[in-house]
């Protein structure tokens, strides 16, 4: 460095002049590295595009025809916990594509709302609230109050809020908070769907355990997320009135009671073109405080009616069996047993764990005819060739990877038999979507469904007794999938077909010709009364009605557009599962299922926007899997671990010693190669010389 | 271009025949490797994360001892006035240089290969943000080739230019680092001047290559970094044939 220092005054103009050349360099190198910043061009290389704003969202975007101004209420970058920083840093990134994508429709105005008092107080107003954490830094412990609030404001009138973003690395999971807000804005109506509700049992109280409410559907259907973007309707079947023509989806969760003429509305609602989804429930098992678990069958017809709700299912391609659904090999949710323990000379509750608990299970992606193999291993080892080839024909994977797609699978919990109809009916077609493990069977329950008893000390042992009971008994049914999630479209016929139409309740019957089938009895006939008794059944009834039979046209063919969803469960949606009231003591909770019913909705409303949104992050399962699945069956969990460190300690080393050992082999060899050239080359001077001397 | 190839040519035969180079080599994959496959275990996702968090700083210390010896021993030879000599020009004989190191250092990124194979044979490895990280490195690692050449120019003294890159170069890589940004916010730099510091430091865009994404922004601050140190090395080298 020292040759370059000089001292007469030439040198000097001359370093001076390196000097200006440089800045200038500089000066010029920045302001590409600017104009490449604000006009860059971005190639997303990972294989879900996790880093580019998905089409939907470019969409909603596109549709924005307002300014639209987002307010990001945000402590400063440097107050936030270590952990915290990335996900701001990626909150950030995020909306600056927003912006960009916004093409000048999209502002992004940041404040600090811990700068300001004002501006404190204004984000209070605005129900942006600070959350509380606590930081380590070093070994200092600090209380912090993080702001990550944001105000979305469209034309100066409508407004969502966010009161805190939680924090990710992701940036699709704030895409996924963020842009239906933007979508809640720009559209000026929500598409109604139409509920029908029917809330389960209350749970029987043990001892002195309070009351319980009967557990309906009314948390899944007050969840923010979906109330901004669906109106819901809540229809009662029971009034016997058509669906209003500007519903397009109708919901019946756990149906049950359901009288004839709430069939012919369902049915009709079909027959429009509709899309009807049943989350269907043939037992109703009770959980509460006390966990008793007690089974009950839901009855999913009225008294008086004349057509089996599940006939009609049938006559469209469903068949819902009228059992319980046990699956012995799909994920297990865990069950957990409450016991007290005895810490200190305290009593404390704890919660067990027990393995397996076959009433929950999740489908999973297994395509079970690669398990055709072990599926027909006999006792002895040996396996059956014929059943091979068999069950590699029937099986098929519990979720279906192109028809499910983006419909994350819920946990099922105690869920009936379903299955298409072995031959649909004539223009129908169907899919099952999701489906459970061969190894199931279907059950009557029995009147508990108790695995542990309610004696603390023999826990283990009722169980074992439980565990190895159902074994057998599914060990005893030859393999067989069933459906959980079927999907039927086409031209269903009615199930009203050639019958007369139910009358409403309450509604003013005029006398009909009795029909040949007994099936279609005229309905409003009560038990014990004739078909010519039909009458005006109902006191008080409104005679000015004019809804009864005859009145209504029938549609006896689907219009295009015709839907059915059944689902194989309900429990799942039910207000204590979602709220996972009994997550404490070891019960299970419903963690997918609401986003589950989200998917659902936005899949059948054909949301394609927000659909294909979810479907971010839930592609490929990439975690490492040191010993496969197939080894993995019926190894004890100590000599899974000692086999899971084994491979991972030798694939370790492989990935560090084999390049290394490659390339220090070479060195070594290209040193005796030049060694050896070098004697070479000695000896050829040496003999030369003695040549020559 | 034949000028360059025959430059590059020269370079590479010194780096893959003396055992210098090979030691070098196995150092930098083997510590790169080793930090990298501590992240290899059951139900962890299949991803080449840590390796190339670690590779900036495993590069940052054993780059310097690559490129110190590019010009500082052709001048302690006295080699150097014998290249000047050549009717090549002085760029030719930089980008020659340059170009035989990157390919040297592509040879030894070519081995870690070895561990998103042995990722992808035990889990789905995601090749798309795989191959932009290597990429990636490679756009560093002449970033940081680009520093150790000019500071080689500098200096006969091969320690020196090591030393002086190795500083140099930490000093970019804690621009990009948050904690130290964050360092500088708390000590009254305006935000302006963090963000302008932090644009400086190779390692910021390396990050956002790594994850994934291509950015012309990345790839535009590369070239104008490399552009920058190999035109101020070819100004030293050029007043030092002036001088004579």
């Amino acid at each position: 460095m020292s040759d370059v220092g000089s001292s007469t005054p030439r040198d000097r103009g001359r370093v001076l002049g390196i000097g200006v050349h440089f800045v200038l360099l500089f000066a010029v190198g920045a302001m590409s590295v600017f104009l490449a910043s604000r006009y860059r061009v971005r190639f997303d290389l990972t294989a879900d595009d996790l880093y580019t704003l998905t089409p939907s969202t470019q969409r909603v975007l596109e549709r924005v025809e307002q300014r639209l101004r987002i307010e990001a209420y945000f402590s400063p970058d440097d107050e936030l916990a270590t952990v915290n920083r990335e996900g701001r840093r990626t909150l950030r990134n995020v909306l600056d594509e927003f912006v960009q994508q916004g093409r000048g429709r999209v502002v992004v105005q940041y404040f600090d709302p811990q700068s300001d008092t004002e501006l404190r107080k204004k984000a209070e107003r605005l129900g942006i609230k600070p959350q509380r954490v606590q930081d380590l830094e070093g070994t200092t412990l600090s209380n912090k109050e993080v702001w990550q609030g944001l105000r979305f404001l469209l034309g100066g009138d409508r407004q969502k809020v966010v009161p805190m973003l939680g924090f990710t690395d992701q940036p699709w999971k704030y895409e996924a908070a963020l842009t239906p807000l933007v979508k809640a804005l720009t559209v000026a109506e929500r598409p109604k769907i139409g509920v029908a509700a029917w809330p389960g049992t209350p749970a029987e109280s043990v001892g002195p355990a309070r009351q319980e409410q009967p557990r309906g559907f009314g948390r899944l259907l007050g969840i923010p997320e979906l109330t901004d973007r669906y109106d819901f309707v809540d229809f009662d079947l029971g009034v016997g009135d058509l669906l209003p023509e500007d519903i397009g989806v109708l919901v019946l969760l756990r149906p049950r009671d359901l009288a004839d003429r709430a069939k012919y509305v369902v049915d009709q609602f079909l027959m429009r073109g509709g899309q009807l989804v049943v989350f269907a429930d043939t037992d109703d098992v009770s959980l509460g405080q006390g966990r008793t678990l007690q089974t009950q069958r839901v009855p999913w017809d009225a008294p008086d009616s004349t057509l089996g709700f599940v006939d009609q299912l049938a006559g469209y391609g469903a068949v819902v069996r009228d059992r319980m659904l046990v699956d012995w090999l799909s994920t297990p949710v865990p069950f957990g047993a409450p016991v007290s323990m005895q810490v200190g000379g305290q009593v404390m509750q704890t919660v067990q764990p027990l393995q397996l608990y076959p009433y929950w299970f999740m489908p999973t992606a297994t395509d079970w005819a690669e398990r055709a193999e072990g599926l027909a291993r006999r006792d002895d080892g040996s396996v059956d060739e014929s059943l091979v080839a068999s069950y590699r024909q029937r099986f098929r994977p519990g979720v279906e990877p192109e028809l499910a797609k983006g419909l994350t699978p819920p946990a099922f919990f105690w869920p009936c038999g379903l299955d298409l109809a072995e031959v649909l009916p004539e223009g129908v077609t169907g899919d099952v979507l999701m489906r459970s493990s061969p190894r199931t069977v279907l059950q009557t329950p029995p009147r508990t469904l108790d695995p542990v008893g309610r004696d603390p000390r023999r826990y283990q042992a009722t169980y074992n007794r439980f565990a190895t009971d159902l074994a057998q008994l599914i060990q005893s049914e030859p393999p067989q999938q069933h459906a959980l999630l079927v999907e039927l479209r086409g031209r269903f016929r009615s199930a009203f077909a050639g019958r007369a139409v139910p009358a409403a309740p309450g509604a003013v019957v005029p006398p009909s010709e009795p029909s040949p089938d007994p099936l279609a009895e005229p309905v409003g006939t009560e038990p014990g009364r004739s078909g010519d008794e039909v009458g005006p059944v109902v006191p008080g009834a409104d005679p000015s009605r004019s809804d009864g039979p005859g009145d209504l046209p029938l549609i006896d063919e689907a219009r295009e557009g015709a839907r059915l969803v059944v689902v194989a469960d309900a429990t799942f949606l039910r207000d204590d599962l979602v709220g996972g009231e009994y997550q404490q003591v070891g019960g299970p909770v419903s963690a997918v299922g609401p986003m589950f019913f989200a998917n659902l909705l936005d899949w059948l409303a054909a949301d394609r926007d927000l659909f294909e949104l979810r479907m971010r992050g839930f592609g490929v399962d990439r975690r490492l899997q040191m010993v496969d699945e197939e080894d993995r069956a019926g190894m004890p969990p100590e000599r899974l671990q000692q086999e899971v460190d084994r491979r991972t300690a030798r694939v370790r080393y492989w990935a560090v010693a084999l390049p290394v050992k490659l390339l220090l082999l070479l060195g070594a060899g290209v040193l005796f190669a030049r060694h050896a050239q070098k004697r070479r080359f000695l000896a050829a001077v040496q003999s030369r010389g003695s040549a020559n001397p | 271009m034949r000028d360059v190839f025959v430059v590059m040519r020269r370079e590479l035969r010194s780096y893959f025949l003396s055992p210098a180079g090979y030691v070098v080599g196995a150092l930098i994959v083997g510590v790169s490797l080793f930090l990298g496959a501590s992240a290899i275990q059951q139900g962890a996702p299949a991803s080449m994360h840590a390796f190339f968090s670690w590779l900036p700083v495993v590069l940052l210390f054993f780059l310097p001892f690559v490129t110190m010896r590019l010009w500082a021993e052709e001048r302690k030879l006295g080699t150097l006035e014998l290249l000047m000599t050549f009717p090549v020009r002085v760029s030719q004989l930089i980008a020659g240089k340059f170009l035989a190191a990157m390919v040297f250092l592509a040879s030894l990124l070519l081995l870690t290969l070895v561990l998103p194979i042995l990722l992808d044979a035990y889990g789905e490895l995601d090749w798309g943000p795989v191959v932009g990280a290597y990429v990636g490195a490679l756009l560093m690692a002449g970033a940081y080739v680009a520093v150790g050449m000019f500071f080689s120019s500098l200096t006969r003294d091969q320690i020196v230019a090591g030393i002086l890159a190795l500083f140099v170069l930490l000093g970019l890589f804690l621009l990009g680092w948050p904690g130290f940004l964050l360092v500088l916010q708390r000590a009254g730099f305006s935000d302006l001047m963090v963000g302008v510091l932090g644009g400086l430091s190779p390692y910021q865009y390396f990050s956002s290559i790594a994850r994934g994404v291509l950015d012309t922004r990345d790839l535009v601050y590369y070239a104008v970094f490399c552009g920058f140190f190999l035109h101020a090395n070819a100004m030293v080298l050029d007043a030092r044939r002036l001088r004579g």
